[in-house]
């Protein structure tokens, strides 16, 4: 980790040439205009915000010589005397240094804007580029492996503990997009292939209830893609990469598939384009395809998939920004192994003393997915101290079930067909530089219609409109307080004569008690409605799970403090920037979601708990040498779960957790980098599955050790790595072995 | 960082980590062998519409309750059984080898899942067979429809 270095301050001034308005320019120390700074007459809070073109104009009754502060995210801040004389015009031109930032990643989830990651008040980690990069990072779930506190249970995301094993159903955690919610028609958990790993800037995870910002779908937290900006000038990235699976270590298992002594092949490749056409128009496009044959018997994949961005501003006050995607996947999806002795094969499930067959496992299913995704931003800065976007999201998902005789997709009547869309207005005010105040609204609906789901309305296509209206304040109280609050209320229906209302308050507090020491203190509500998997999903081809009609929304409230800081040691013994981040943290549920077997249906449904708590800590610390060849990261994370009415622990939580990561320089144009990752058996193992599944009752400790290297030379790299290089096989979720080693080969060329 | 003490460090890392565990192993191939049986039947069948179904069923466990039924993979079934006979036989070829602790005819009564009911369980050696892998174990069992066993059984 980097240590934040305040250098130095240029700040120039031309020389006063009338008085009280003051007007001009700012821009950075290589004339670039600054959108978005704070210019303030100390002691009052008459100022303004710059412009997207980085011009500012503000009027004031003030005269004589006063005291102008002007501050950006990213720049240092300064202050200058000025004179101002009745009557005339003061001309400016700002230039602000622009930081060195060592430390502080830039965050936006905590509250819709960029904020350096010391100052947000609440938990935040970052993946930046470089970090997907080295460990080529194909979908998103292999780069939150590595985020402290977060799990990836099958295809749905654990931020301290808040998810268990839900059948890929539902989800706690919110995945957005630059900003803006990516949720699925079905919402049957986080859709991280529908993402363009090649195209991110950065990841950032919020841990803890996000609902007062963000709605119910951000129960146990936030997942924050955010997109490349547009360079100055083209760039074209060509990559590719070709790899294997190793055989399990075990025999027993190898020879239960036909093709478990074998070396599995998988593949990809990429190509990207990004350019600023000119300084009003860019954009960037992406295209890739990878094949994976997978080390498991009927789970391979291919995957189709292209994103572009498209950025517009006719006028400086003006723009539009938008994201338009597709994804084609055929994919085998293993549900569940045959036994502990041949977990490459898929199983099946036999309900009742029915004579065994000989037809088809359904431990698995081949679907074939299309995935539309588009997302329009329109941006207006009305005037100096407010503006306002208009965000607009439509996603389309359509699966078709593989016919086992044919081989071919089957109609659409018997999958998927679903479509997600909505929008969203924010106003922005800033009626000085030390307030902000953020006020939204938001409709969205969702319309599916699925073989799997069951509704009440007799209309298949239809359910779960929503709407709310948000408000969020930020204010600095003082140089060293910062208070965020807010507070959201939803409203869905669920069906013709259901509907739900919530009210989800937030309120954090930052103080930064001594130069670069942060303490946080967080409280918020979440809320959660059931996904509708979960209320509706009545079926038994796969696991046999029956709806839920009288399934209500969860609700959350936690608390949380923190302290965040960072320090540069040049002692002889060691040398180099630490920061680091502990919290300890109290969640309680009322109403939480989890499956349970109902014995008389003899299939499983999600029920309400009465109550249930999480309590727990979590530590970061990350090391980085003086001459940043060397950094190493560790994080722990403590989690008791409680349901309060057994006095057990919720199911499928690791009490423990701990990941590390080790980059360096090694020599020349060669680095090396290992990440390590472990998680506790959970201590409870919910063994209801396992009277359909033989052996899903067994799991184990995770330890999971990736190691790498890459090599530079100019606009090529080339990347080497191993992923499960201890051959540690673990259980991933009940009944799904974990992923073997594997070989990967990657060559990336930039220009 | 000098380059030796970094390289030490991943060497150092690498040889702690590798001195791991392997992990998730095979529970070890338990191996099949098969279950042959008689059964004598007396006393009065039960009417046609209260018999959905009839089978023999050898569990690893001691039910306590019928949702002990949905515990499937401890359990071996047969296929359906003769009613309405005065003997009868089954065979399970590939029964997992191991202990069963509870086995006998059990008589499904009404259409729903749960509706069964044990007519007549196995009772030599303390109702506890064994199969051994590629070896076939048969067993006797004598159904009274006159005198049905208890069920859940009275420990």
């Amino acid at each position: 980790m980097r240590t934040l270095a305040f250098i130095a301050v240029l700040l120039l001034g031309l020389n006063p040439v009338a008085a009280q308005t003051i007007k001009g320019t700012v821009s950075d120390d290589q004339g670039s205009p600054l959108p978005g700074a704070n210019i303030v007459i100390v002691g009052t809070s008459v100022g303004t915000a710059s412009l997207p073109d980085g011009t500012f104009e503000f009027d004031t009754t003030i005269t004589g010589i006063v005291v102008l502060k002007v501050s950006a995210i990213g720049f240092y801040s300064t202050q200058q005397s000025v004179r101002l004389v009745e009557g005339e015009t003061l001309l400016l031109s700002l230039i602000l240094k622009e930081q060195v930032l060592e430390s502080d990643e830039v965050v936006v989830t905590a509250s819709r804007r960029e904020q350096p990651a010391l100052s947000v008040p609440v938990s935040v980690s970052v993946l930046s580029a470089e970090d997907l990069g080295r460990r080529n990072v194909i979908v998103l779930d292999d780069a939150l492996r590595t985020v402290s506190g977060v799990q990836v249970l099958g295809n749905q995301i654990n931020i301290r503990g808040s998810s268990g094993f839900a059948y890929n159903t539902g989800s706690r955690v919110l995945l957005m997009l630059d900003g803006m919610p990516l949720l699925t028609p079905e919402s049957d958990g986080v859709p991280l292939e529908a993402l363009p790993a090649t195209e991110i800037e950065r990841i950032e995870v919020l841990k803890g209830p996000g609902s007062a910002l963000y709605g119910g779908g951000a129960l146990g937290g936030v997942i924050n893609v955010i997109s490349r900006e547009l360079p100055d000038t083209p760039v074209t990235t060509v990559s590719s990469f070709a790899g294997s699976w190793e055989p399990v270590r075990h025999e027993v298992w190898r020879s239960g598939w036909t093709h478990g002594d074998e070396y599995r092949p998988f593949w990809g490749v990429s190509m990207s384009h990004t350019r600023r056409s000119s300084p009003r128009f860019g954009w960037w496009a992406n295209a890739s395809f990878r094949r994976d044959s997978g080390y498991r018997q009927l789970s391979g994949r291919d995957v189709f998939h292209a994103f572009s961005k498209l950025s517009w501003q006719p006028k400086p006050a003006y723009k539009l920004e938008t994201l338009l995607g597709i994804m084609i996947r055929e994919k085998n999806s293993f549900i569940f192994w045959a036994s502990a002795n041949d977990v490459l094969s898929p199983g099946r499930i036999t309900l009742g003393p029915a004579p065994l067959d000989d037809s088809n496992p359904n431990g698995a299913s081949d679907n074939f997915v299309k995935q539309l995704s588009f997302l329009p931003v329109f941006t207006h800065f009305v005037g100096t101290k407010w503006f306002y976007e208009i965000k607009g999201r439509v996603f389309g998902l359509f699966v078709q079930p593989i016919s086992n005789i044919s081989g071919k997709p089957k109609s659409l009547s018997e999958g998927t067909l679903g479509f997600r869309y909505g929008a969203e207005g924010l106003l922005n005010w800033i009626p000085r530089s030390s307030t902000r105040m953020v006020f939204g609204a938001s409709r969205d609906a969702n319309t599916t219609r699925s073989s799997f789901f069951v509704t009440t309305d007799g209309d298949e296509l239809g359910g779960q409109p929503e709407v709310a209206v948000f408000t969020h304040l930020e204010e600095e109280l003082s140089e060293n307080l910062q208070v965020v609050a807010g507070l959201r209320f939803d409203h869905y229906r669920i069906d013709q004569s259901n509907a739900e209302s919530r009210l989800s308050p937030k309120l954090s507090l930052a103080y930064t008690w001594m130069p670069r020491q942060v303490l946080r203190l967080a409280w918020g509500h979440g809320f959660r409605v059931p996904s509708f998997a979960e209320r509706f999903t009545d079926n038994r081809d796969f696991l046999p799970i029956i709806r839920n009609l009288e399934l209500k929304p969860e609700r959350s409230q936690s608390i949380e403090v923190g302290i965040r800081g960072s320090t540069s040691l040049r002692s002889s013994l060691v040398q180099g920037t630490f920061s680091w981040d502990a919290s300890a943290f109290w969640n309680t549920y009322d109403g939480f979601i989890e499956p349970r077997l109902v014995v008389s249906e003899q299939a499983f449904q999600f029920v309400n708990l009465p109550s249930a708590r999480i309590v727990g800590t979590e530590f970061q610390l990350e090391w980085k040498n003086a001459s940043e060849q060397t950094a190493l990261s560790v994080g722990y994370t403590f989690l008791g779960s409680r349901e309060d009415q057994t006095e057990e622990e919720l199911p499928f939580r690791s009490r423990h957790q701990v990941v590390t990561s080790l980059d360096s320089h090694v020599w020349g144009p060669f680095s090396a980098g290992l990440d390590y990752r472990f998680a506790s058996r959970p201590g409870r193992v919910e063994t209801d599955f396992a009277r359909f599944v033989p052996d899903a009752e067994l799991m184990v400790d995770t330890k999971v050790l990736d190691m790498r290297t890459s090599f530079t030379r100019g606009p090529f790299v080339v990347n080497v790595i191993v992923n499960n290089a201890l051959e540690y096989h673990f259980v991933e979720r009940p009944a799904l072995l974990g992923a073997p080693r594997r070989y990967t080969l990657k060559l990336t060329y930039q220009h | 960082m000098p380059k030796m003490k970094r390289n030490g460090l991943y060497i150092a890392l690498c040889l702690l980590l590798m001195s791991c565990d392997n992990g998730l192993e095979p529970p070890g191939e338990a191996g099949t062998g098969s279950i042959r049986g008689t059964i004598e039947y007396l006393g009065t069948w039960p009417a046609a519409d209260s018999l959905q179904d009839l089978r023999f069923v050898a569990m690893r466990f001691v039910p306590q309750d019928t949702s002990d039924f949905l515990q499937l993979a401890d359990m071996e079934i047969s296929n359906g059984l003769n009613v309405n006979v005065e003997t009868d036989t089954f065979i399970i070829p590939e029964a997992k080898s191991g202990l069963y602790v509870y086995s006998g005819i059990a008589q499904q009564f009404e259409a729903n899942f749960l509706s069964w009911r044990p007519v007549g369980l196995y009772t030599d050696t303390a109702g506890i067979f064994s199969v051994s892998p590629g070896e076939s174990t048969e067993i006797n069992i004598r159904v009274d429809f006159n005198n049905v066993p208890v069920f859940p059984p009275e420990l």
